[in-house]
C-alpha cells in the first residue's frame, strides 16, 4: 500500500490529521517542561529539531495526499470542490486569527506582563498582588521571567506561522475524510444505472431514510462524548461531596472552566437532541405510512422521545415543586442528578439507535435493489 | 463538503434525483454531462449543496426540463 492509498482512506487521513495536530501541540507545549529534572528536560531539548522536522514531514504527506484538491488549478475543479477548498481556507484563517488573539489575551490576562514592563519586574511572591494564591498564573510569571522567554517567543512564532500555513490543509483533510465516509454509498451508486422500476415513492423513502441516518450519524459522536463525560463528572462530584475533599485554588482554576464547559456542552447537546428527536418522530411516521417500518418502532421512538423530555425536566421540577427536596443533603441531590441525567441520556440515545437502525436497514434494502439491477 | 447554513439547506428543494432516474442516467453520466465530479451530484441530490445558477441551467438542459422543475424554493421562515 503506497502513501497515496493509505492517505486516501478515511482512517489514514484522520490519523494523519490527529498526528499533525498532536505533534504541533507537543512541540509547542514541551517548552513549558523545562522546570523538570535534568534528564527529561535534556531529552526534550534534544528532540526539538526532530519534532519540528516530524511536523513538517507529516504535513507534507498530508499535502501530497490532497494534492488533487490543494494544488489543482481552479479551472480543473468543479464549483462544489472550489467551495470546499475556499471554506477550508476561510476556516483556517478564522482559527489562526482566534488562536493568535487567544494567545495574546492569555499572556495579558494570565500574566501581568504590562506590570513587568512598567515596574521593571514582577515579584510573584509579592503579597500586594496576591490576596489568593494563583498557581498557574504564578508559574507563568516565573517562567516568563526565566531564561526561556526568547525561545518561547521563537517557538510561538514558528508554531503560529506553521499553523497559518498548514491549518487549511488539515481542515480540508478532516472534512475530506468525512466526505469519503459519507459517500461510500454514493460510490456504489455512482456507476450503477438507476433501477428501472424505481418509483418516486421509492426515492422518497430512500431520501427519508438517508435523512434519518444523516441526523443520527451527525449526532452520534456528540452524544457518545456526553454519555461518557457527564456520568463521570457527576460521579466525581458525588465522590468529592462524600469525602469533603479540600479543593485548592489550582483545582478551581482547572475544574471551574471544565465544569462550565461540560455543563454548557451537555445542555446544548440535550436540547439540540430534542429538536432532532422531533424530526425523527416525523420521519419515522412517514416510513410507517409507507409500510417500511413497523408501528412498534415508531411507538418506541415517540415513547423514548417523550421520556427524554420528562426526565430532563423532572429534577428542576422536583426542586421547585417540592420544598422538602431543597432540604435534602447535597450528596443525595448529586445522586438524583446522576440518576435523572443518565435516564435522559439513555432514552435520547435509544431513540437515535432505534431510528438509525431502521433507516440503515431500509438503505441496505434499497442498495440491494441497485446491486441486483446492476448485476442483472 | 461542510454543512451548509441551515437557511440555505432548507430553502432549496431539489428533485434532481427523480429527474435523473427518469432520464435513466447514473450519477457519473450526469456528472460528466454537466462537467462536475459525481460526488458533487450526490451532495446536490441530498440537498446538502445548492448549485450555482450556471450549473442549475446545465442540469435543466441535460435533463430537458426547466430549472423550476428541478429546484424549488422551500418555505421561507
Amino acid at each position: 500500500m503506497n502513501a497515496r492509498n493509505l492517505l486516501g482512506s478515511v482512517t489514514g487521513l484522520r490519523t494523519m490529521v490527529i498526528a499533525v495536530c498532536a505533534i504541533t501541540n507537543i512541540y509547542f507545549l514541551s517548552i513549558f517542561a523545562y522546570p523538570l529534572d535534568w534528564p527529561t528536560a535534556h531529552v526534550l531539548d534534544e528532540s526539538q529539531f526532530q519534532g519540528s522536522v516530524l511536523m513538517v514531514v507529516l504535513f507534507l504527506m498530508l499535502r501530497f495526499a490532497l494534492a488533487n484538491l490543494t494544488a489543482a488549478r481552479a479551472e480543473d475543479l468543479d464549483e462544489f470542490q472550489l467551495k470546499m477548498r475556499d471554506d477550508a481556507y476561510r476556516l483556517g484563517y478564522i482559527v489562526v486569527r482566534r488562536v493568535g488573539l487567544g494567545v495574546f489575551l492569555a499572556l495579558v490576562v494570565l500574566t501581568p506582563l504590562t506590570e513587568s514592563f512598567v515596574y521593571g519586574g514582577y515579584d510573584a511572591s509579592s503579597k500586594d498582588f496576591h490576596v489568593q494564591s494563583q498557581p498557574i498564573r504564578d508559574f507563568l510569571i516565573r517562567w516568563l521571567q526565566g531564561p526561556h522567554l526568547l525561545d518561547f517567543a521563537a517557538r510561538l512564532f514558528f508554531v503560529l506561522a506553521f499553523t497559518a500555513y498548514c491549518f487549511p490543509i488539515v481542515v480540508l483533510a478532516w472534512r475530506n475524510a468525512a466526505f469519503q465516509a459519507s459517500l461510500s454509498n454514493d460510490d456504489r451508486l455512482a456507476l450503477a444505472r438507476p433501477v428501472a422500476s424505481a418509483s418516486s415513492d421509492d426515492l422518497q423513502i430512500r431520501a427519508t431514510a438517508s435523512e434519518i441516518q444523516l441526523r443520527v450519524s451527525q449526532f452520534r459522536k456528540q452524544l457518545a462524548l456526553v454519555a461518557i463525560a457527564w456520568p463521570l463528572f457527576i460521579a466525581a462530584a458525588v465522590a468529592l461531596a462524600q469525602t469533603k475533599s479540600f479543593i485548592g485554588p489550582a483545582s478551581f482554576e482547572i475544574f471551574g472552566p471544565i465544569t462550565f464547559g461540560l455543563m454548557s456542552f451537555t445542555l446544548w447537546t440535550l436540547f439540540a437532541g430534542m429538536f432532532k428527536q422531533q424530526v425523527l418522530i416525523k420521519k419515522t411516521k412517514d416510513l410507517v405510512r409507507a409500510s417500511r417500518i413497523s408501528g412498534v418502532t415508531y411507538r418506541w421512538v415517540v415513547t423514548l422521545s417523550l421520556a427524554t423530555g420528562v426526565f430532563s425536566i423532572a429534577l428542576p421540577a422536583l426542586f421547585y415543586a417540592a420544598p422538602t427536596f431543597k432540604t435534602l443533603p447535597l450528596t443525595l441531590g448529586w445522586y438524583a442528578g446522576l440518576i435523572f441525567s443518565i435516564a435522559t441520556l439513555v432514552s435520547q440515545t435509544a431513540t437515535f439507535i432505534i431510528a438509525g437502525n431502521a433507516a440503515k436497514r431500509i438503505i441496505a434494502e434499497e442498495l440491494a435493489k441497485v446491486d441486483v439491477s446492476a448485476s442483472s | 463538503m461542510g454543512r451548509k447554513p441551515k437557511a440555505q439547506e432548507e430553502q432549496i428543494i431539489s428533485s434532481i434525483e427523480q429527474f435523473r432516474v427518469l432520464a435513466g442516467l447514473s450519477r457519473q453520466e450526469l456528472a460528466d454531462a454537466v462537467d462536475v465530479h459525481y460526488q458533487t451530484i450526490g451532495y446536490i441530490e441530498r440537498g446538502e449543496y445548492s448549485p450555482s445558477l450556471v450549473l442549475a441551467l446545465k442540469f435543466a438542459k441535460v435533463l430537458n426540463v426547466s430549472v423550476e422543475d428541478i429546484f424549488q424554493l422551500g418555505e421561507l421562515k
